[in-house]
C-alpha cells in the first residue's frame, strides 16, 4: 500500500528533476518552469506530512460532523501556492523586461555584471 | 484502489516533469508542466486535501501556467526551435541530481523504515465506509485564527508582486 515514504520519494524525484532543469536550461523561461516543479515538490511533501501522523501511520480522517481535521500542513501548502504565484508574476515581468532590453532570454547573454 | 491511483498520478507527475526538462521547445515544456501540475492535484486528492487540489487547478494550471504560456509566446522567436536548449553542463548536472535523489531517498527510507514497518500494509485511508471530509471550513478557520498574521503578510506580498510586475514591465516615458 501507499505509505508516507512513497509520497516523499515522489516529492524528492520531482525536486531533483526540477534542480536538473534549473541547472541545465539556457532559457530563463525554462528555469522558471523548472522552479515551479520544485515548488510543487515541496507542496506534495507538506500535504503528505499532513496526511500521516508523526509516527508514520495514516491519519484517519474523521467522519463528517465529528471533530475537525488537523490541516496545518495544508495551510503551509496554500502559502507555498501563494508565494509561487507571486514569484511567477514578478519573474515573468522581469523576463519581459530583460527580453525588451537585451532581445534575448538566454542566460549566457545576461553578462552585464561580469567583466 | 488508492495504490493504483497513486501509481497513475506518480507516473503522470514523473512523465510531466521529465518532459519539462527534456523537451527542446519551451512551449512544449510549459504544456508538460501542466501535465505535472494536474498529477500533483491528483496526489492532493489522494491525500485528502480537496481544497488544495481545487486551488492547484485554479491557481496553478489556469493562472500561473497561462501566464507562462503568454510570456513564452511573447518572447518567442522563430529560430528558437533550432537552438540548443541546454548548456554543456548536462552530464554533471544529471550526476548531481541523481546523487541528490539517492541521498534524499536514503534519508527518507532510513528515517521512516522502523516506524513504517507496522503501518506498511495499511492504506493511508480507508476508502470504504468513510465519508470524504470537506477541509475548506477547517482551513478557513486556521487561516483566520492562528495564521492570521501570515495571511495578512501574504496579502501585502501579493500587492508587492502586483506593483513590481507593473513597475518592471512599464515602458519609461522617454523611450519608445
Amino acid at each position: 500500500m501507499v505509505t508516507l515514504n512513497h509520497y516523499l520519494l515522489l516529492g524528492a524525484a520531482m525536486f531533483a528533476i526540477g534542480i536538473y532543469g534549473v541547472l541545465t536550461r539556457r532559457n530563463i523561461l525554462g528555469i522558471l518552469i523548472s522552479l515551479e516543479l520544485m515548488f510543487n515538490a515541496a507542496m506534495v511533501n507538506f500535504a503528505a506530512f499532513n496526511a500521516f501522523t508523526p509516527d508514520g501511520k495514516p491519519r484517519v480522517m474523521p467522519f463528517q460532523g465529528q471533530a475537525l481535521p488537523e490541516l496545518h500542513g495544508q495551510v503551509f501548502a496554500l502559502f507555498i501556492i501563494l508565494v509561487a504565484a507571486a514569484e511567477a508574476v514578478v519573474g515573468l515581468a522581469l523576463v519581459l523586461a530583460i527580453y525588451r532590453n537585451l532581445k534575448s532570454i538566454y542566460v549566457e547573454h545576461l553578462n552585464l555584471l561580469k567583466w | 484502489m488508492a495504490g493504483w491511483m497513486f501509481i497513475l498520478f506518480a507516473l503522470l507527475i514523473l512523465a510531466g516533469s521529465l518532459g519539462v526538462v527534456a523537451l527542446r521547445n519551451v512551449m512544449h515544456s510549459a504544456l508538460m508542466l501542466g501535465v505535472a501540475l494536474f498529477g500533483v492535484a491528483g496526489v492532493f486528492l489522494l491525500l485528502g486535501a480537496d481544497f488544495l487540489a481545487a486551488v492547484q487547478v485554479v491557481v496553478y494550471v489556469s493562472g500561473v501556467l497561462i501566464l507562462m504560456l503568454f510570456v513564452v509566446m511573447l518572447t518567442h522567436r522563430l529560430y528558437d526551435r533550432t537552438l540548443a536548449q541546454t548548456n554543456e553542463r548536462r552530464l554533471l548536472a544529471s550526476v548531481l541530481c541523481l546523487a541528490l535523489f539517492v541521498m534524499l531517498g536514503l534519508g527518507i527510507t532510513a528515517e521512516n523504515a522502523a516506524s513504517l514497518r507496522g503501518a506498511a500494509d495499511r492504506g493511508f485511508r480507508q476508502w470504504a465506509g468513510i465519508d470524504p471530509v470537506a477541509t475548506v471550513g477547517r482551513l478557513g478557520e486556521l487561516l483566520l485564527k492562528p495564521y492570521v498574521v501570515p495571511f495578512e503578510v501574504a496579502s501585502v506580498l501579493l500587492l508587492a508582486a502586483l506593483v513590481g510586475a507593473i513597475l518592471f514591465t512599464k515602458r519609461e516615458p522617454g523611450k519608445s
